[in-house]
């Protein structure tokens, strides 16, 4: 799809009073915004390859950034993480797996809100690297 | 009585027990590998869950994770499709030892039929006809197995007793190689299944492959849903499959199917299962029963109108079967062709993006596919991409659709076999109807003697 078409795009939204569209093709997704004035044009690019480390669930159930028995949280935001430390658990029933960082550094965000239903390898938190 | 049900399986399989599920109003929760986490089918479950990376035992055959996924999802069931779990009798008992319904038989219907030589020996106590000899494990010493060869009469086939679908065989012509086959039988099956038993049967040189669905409850009863005739096949793959098959008398396939219901109701069989027979001079002999859904199900649908997915899905919920035996019309003709992404003459796999994806229509066709416009065929799994099935009153009008709707797909993207199949349906011997296990493979060998 070429700049003119995608423009064209937004021309017609405008044009129609629509609040935006959603293109997807092979390859290719293509999101347009209309902000009430101006026209918005979002072109997602594909995720560059984060140059911050991130970790990853290593399976599925509910994270838990608490122990359920304690109240605060393994690790917070600017926390400094060694490799292997338990950073959340994955609660499926009454068990409790824990989760260990695969790296050492400072934990930059949390990308998951505590009790969130994880899948296998979900990007939960990222860190700085040491 | 659970009312969520979690799909441990992939691709189209997956997709078809969606929509039966979702049919009967039951949620679903459908687990899925990294690789499948973008499919349409995923996108369009009540819950989606992966489960683990690309490769199959650590996804679809890693019974921890979807245990865990049942815990996690609150789904109350399980449905094992056909392949990975299916007929795994450990996860079935541990799915029911975690209070959960296998949608499926009894763990212990499953080891029996899983031990071919039990199984031979169930189904001769249930009058269902085999191949002729023994249903005992063989004897060990050299002189009493010869006598057996000899009195069976050769040729004959030593198969293992933990094999099936085709693995773990050798045929036998003469006295002097039987010994020899086997040590080497005996040393694979050890290898392969884990059990080095054996036993010894009549080898038949060109049968059919002819198979009876059944359809059972737990509180023991059991309809047969016609036959389904699968001689077509690869490397003991099926590629195309037809109801009912060609040119056999109904009354003996009705007396077969009397047997088969009768050996379910004695086993105390419950769910959807299937009798495979070899047919041979007028002749039924049994091979094995698969105690699961199989993949071309969609042409006993065809030909009886019972939705034989949402049936297995009722009878794992308790109901009793409200069909019977006289319900059971048997209409028309049904084939289904395997469209798999691959090669058309090497047969090699051909995963990758599909850019384009038209699937045919109209009256008497059906399309069972998990594929979409932009789906990538990931290279980890089976390549079975979609099932064309069509419906006719008679053969000839079921071969004339199948070859419009041929005609009608389009596939963009990657290489298919469809070529093959048109060329199937114009070969004059399938046109007759009745071919036997081995004509697809003298007919490819024909075709390019490489």
């Amino acid at each position: 799809m070429t700049n003119q078409e995608i423009r064209q795009l937004a021309v017609w939204l405008k044009e129609n009073h629509l609040a935006g569209a959603e293109l997807r093709r092979p390859g290719m997704h293509l999101v347009l915004k209309r902000s009430s004035d101006a026209v918005a044009v979002v072109v997602p690019q594909p995720v560059k390859a984060a140059d911050k480390p991130l970790l990853k669930t290593p399976g599925l159930g509910r994270l838990l950034l608490t122990h359920p028995d304690q109240t605060e949280a393994l690790v917070a935001v600017g926390s400094q993480v060694a490799q292997g430390q338990l950073v959340a658990f994955l609660q499926i029933g009454d068990l409790l797996l824990p989760v260990r960082s695969q790296q050492a550094g400072r934990v930059a965000a949390v990308l998951t809100p505590c009790g969130t239903t994880v899948g296998y390898g979900e990007a939960f938190m990222r860190l700085d690297a040491a | 009585m659970f009312d969520k049900v979690l799909i441990a399986n992939r691709g189209e399989i997956a997709l078809r027990i969606q929509r039966a599920c979702h049919g009967l109003g039951l949620k679903t929760v459908v687990v899925h590998s990294e690789a499948d986490r973008d499919a349409q089918y995923v996108r369009n479950a009540d819950q989606a869950l992966c489960i683990g990376p690309a490769s199959p035992a650590q996804s679809y055959l890693n019974q921890a994770a979807l245990l865990f996924a049942a815990k996690v999802s609150g789904a109350q069931a399980i449905h094992p499709g056909y392949g990975f779990l299916s007929e795994n009798a450990g996860f079935a008992e541990r799915i029911e030892a975690a209070g959960l319904t296998f949608i499926g038989p009894s763990a212990a219907c499953i080891r029996t039929m899983g031990d071919k030589v039990a199984a031979k020996r169930a189904m001769r106590e249930a009058g269902v006809p085999c191949v002729p000899g023994p249903d005992s494990v063989m004897p060990t010493d050299d002189a009493s197995i010869q006598a057996i060869a000899r009195e069976i009469g050769y040729p004959v086939i030593v198969k293992a007793a933990g094999g099936g679908g085709g693995r773990g065989m050798r045929v036998v012509k003469e006295e002097g190689e039987l010994l020899d086959a086997i040590a080497l039988t005996r040393e694979e099956a050890r290898l392969a299944f884990g059990n080095p038993e054996l036993y010894i049967e009549k080898f038949l040189g060109h049968p059919r492959h002819v198979e009876i669905q059944v359809l059972c409850d737990g509180h023991g009863h059991a309809i047969w849903l016609g036959c389904r005739d699968c001689s077509l096949q690869r490397r003991h793959q099926k590629v195309l499959e037809e109801a009912p098959a060609p040119g056999i008398d109904p009354a003996l396939i009705a007396l077969v199917g009397e047997r088969c219901a009768a050996a379910c109701r004695l086993i105390g069989y419950r769910g959807v299962g299937t009798f495979e027979f070899l047919y041979e001079d007028g002749e039924f002999f049994f091979i094995e029963m698969n105690t699961r859904l199989q993949v071309e199900h969609p042409v006993t649908e065809m030909t009886t109108g019972i939705d034989i997915v949402q049936q297995q899905l009722r009878m794992a919920r308790g109901e009793v079967l409200e069909l019977r035996q006289a319900d059971v019309q048997l209409n028309g003709h049904s084939l289904e062709c395997r469209i798999n992404a691959e090669d058309p003459v090497t047969f090699m796999p051909t995963p990758g993006l599909i850019q384009r994806w038209e699937v045919p229509g109209g009256f008497g066709v059906r399309v069972d596919s998990h594929v979409t416009t932009g789906y990538r065929v990931p290279p980890y799994y089976d390549s079975m991409v979609a099932k064309v099935i069509t419906h006719g009153a008679t053969r000839d009008e079921a071969m004339a659709r199948m070859r419009l709707a041929l005609s009608e797909l389009c596939v963009e993207g990657i290489s298919t076999n469809i070529p093959l199949h048109r060329e199937i349906l114009d070969d004059p011997a399938f046109c007759a109807g009745g071919v036997d296990i081995h004509h697809l493979e003298r007919w490819l060998q024909q075709r390019s003697p490489t």
